[in-house]
């Protein structure tokens, strides 16, 4: 489990496995359609939008300690605003591949203890 | 204790949420200002945690929209800021925050807010104690009772203008708006130990009345001294006495009672001073008319650096339309407040 600091998380969440288990479940349920938000307003050129939408992601990553995800989307935010189109092109594989991990790790973990 | 949480982030918003009923508070939520405010419309709520940045409204719109309804109870407000953020904290203030929490939050860090925000809030009961002795000072002199109400106001208004326009940001903080708006309704309670004679008396008073008069700033302060002794560390306390003691001192230094002068009058009560004379002015008094708002505007503008605070009159020139609206909409409070909830 590299991609979330589970430890973290647990304590982030009072030590409750439920409370943790519900949040990871909506990450789970919502991580892919934010990631695709983003993807979808970067092709448009809309780098405003590109850019809250990261800052979604950045917000909702952190709050899971899913650590490099939220570093990741903290740089896109930046990239985006900028209108840094190169950037935002390597950030964007980059940020697809952490979330697969984040994703993987999220159902083992949840397998581990169903919810 | 009910809790509103708002945050467009749906992975904050049940963190939070789950958090919060795991501490045994009731809790809403919703997913922008506007619905925030869509929900305190129908339902009393004591307690909003707040994310800053929000599509439709955000945190700092609503803060300003809370803070701009009619009086009642007080609402405490805990906006979120992102860690490594270059979120402007004094904004915050300014629109009427009372706290920040960082997010990615702590437990730790979620736990000491809340405590503040409960402390701050079961202080109220006090406050609404306090506030109704305080009209009830008030009340022999006038039967609505909206002085003291409308001068807190003024008061938190001048305040709230201040911190945002950079002035005496070493002093004005959320904490400080808060205990000006708390305290000043304080301001006359010396009054209480002025015989009717003398307070009621409708013609020219000699100058003996006067000096009677007079001593209800020192009176009130004696009170309010005596309970600084024992606690010595409530901010509220010291607040009040300043602003008793000092409220009929002038900036030029022709003021009672000590005749202070410049900053050496704290500066919640150069503040309040101009507050209190406002609503002198534009109430209708026994003994005169009241003037219009554009009279009342002169005056206030002709004492700059004479009975009031240069900076404070800019403010007060700079938010002159709030204070007609607040004159428009304040209402007699004793129809509005209700005790807050206990945690
Ligand atoms: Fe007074």
């Amino acid at each position: 489990m590299n991609a979330i600091n589970v430890e973290e998380l647990l304590e982030r969440c009072m030590g409750v496995h439920s409370i943790m288990e519900t949040v990871l479940a909506e990450f789970r349920d919502l991580g892919e359609e934010m990631l695709r938000n983003i993807e979808t307003r970067l092709d448009e050129g809309a780098w405003r939008k590109a850019s809250e939408a990261a800052h979604s992601l950045k917000g909702a990553s952190g709050n899971i300690s899913a650590e490099s995800l939220h570093a990741l989307a903290a740089k896109m935010e930046i990239c985006a605003e900028k209108a840094d189109a190169e950037a935002c092109n390597e950030l964007r594989q980059v940020l697809r591949r952490e979330m697969e991990l984040c994703l993987h790790d999220i159902s083992e973990i949840l397998n581990d203890c169903p919810v | 204790m009910k809790a509103l949480v708002v945050d467009d982030d749906p992975i904050t918003l049940t963190l939070l949420r789950d958090s919060l009923k795991y501490l045994g508070y009731e809790v809403a939520t919703a997913r922008n200002g506007r619905e925030a405010l869509a929900y305190l419309d129908k339902e009393p709520c004591r307690l909003i945690i707040s994310d800053w940045v929000m599509p439709e409204m955000d945190g700092i719109a609503l803060c300003k929209a809370i803070r701009e309804r009619p009086i009642g109870g007080y609402v405490y407000i805990v906006l979120l800021t992102s860690k490594g953020g270059t979120t402007n904290l004094v904004e915050g203030y300014a629109a009427g925050a009372d706290d920040f929490m960082s997010k990615p939050f702590e437990p730790a860090e979620l736990n000491s807010r809340l405590r503040t925000a409960r402390r701050i809030l079961s202080l109220e009961g006090r406050d609404v104690t306090i506030f109704a002795l305080a009209r009830l000072a008030e009340s022999r002199e006038s039967d609505t009772g909206v002085h003291v109400e409308r001068s807190r106001c003024f008061a938190q208004t001048l305040a709230r203008d201040l911190a945002a326009a950079g002035k005496f940001t070493d002093e004005i903080d959320g904490e400080f708006i808060r205990l000006l708006y708390l305290t000043s309704p304080l301001h006359d309670i010396g009054k209480i130990g002025i015989p009717d004679s003398v307070l009621l008396k409708t013609d020219h008073l000699s100058d003996e009345e006067f000096e009677t008069i007079k001593t209800h700033t020192t009176r009130g302060a004696v009170t309010l001294e005596e309970a600084l002794r024992d606690f010595p560390e409530a901010k509220f306390l010291r607040m009040a006495r300043d602003i008793v003691l000092n409220h009929h001192e002038r900036y030029d230094g022709k003021g009672y009672p000590k005749g202070l002068a410049g900053e050496a009058i704290p500066l919640c009560a150069r503040i309040y001073a101009l507050a209190d004379a406002y609503d002198a002015l534009i109430s209708r008094h026994v003994y005169r008319d009241a003037v219009d708002f554009e009279g009342a505007r002169q005056i206030i503008a002709a004492e700059r650096g004479k009975q009031f605070d240069p900076q404070i009159v800019d403010s007060f020139l700079r938010c002159e339309e709030r204070f007609i609206e607040l004159c428009k909409t304040t209402k007699d409070p004793s129809t509005q407040r209700e005790l807050p909830e206990e945690a």
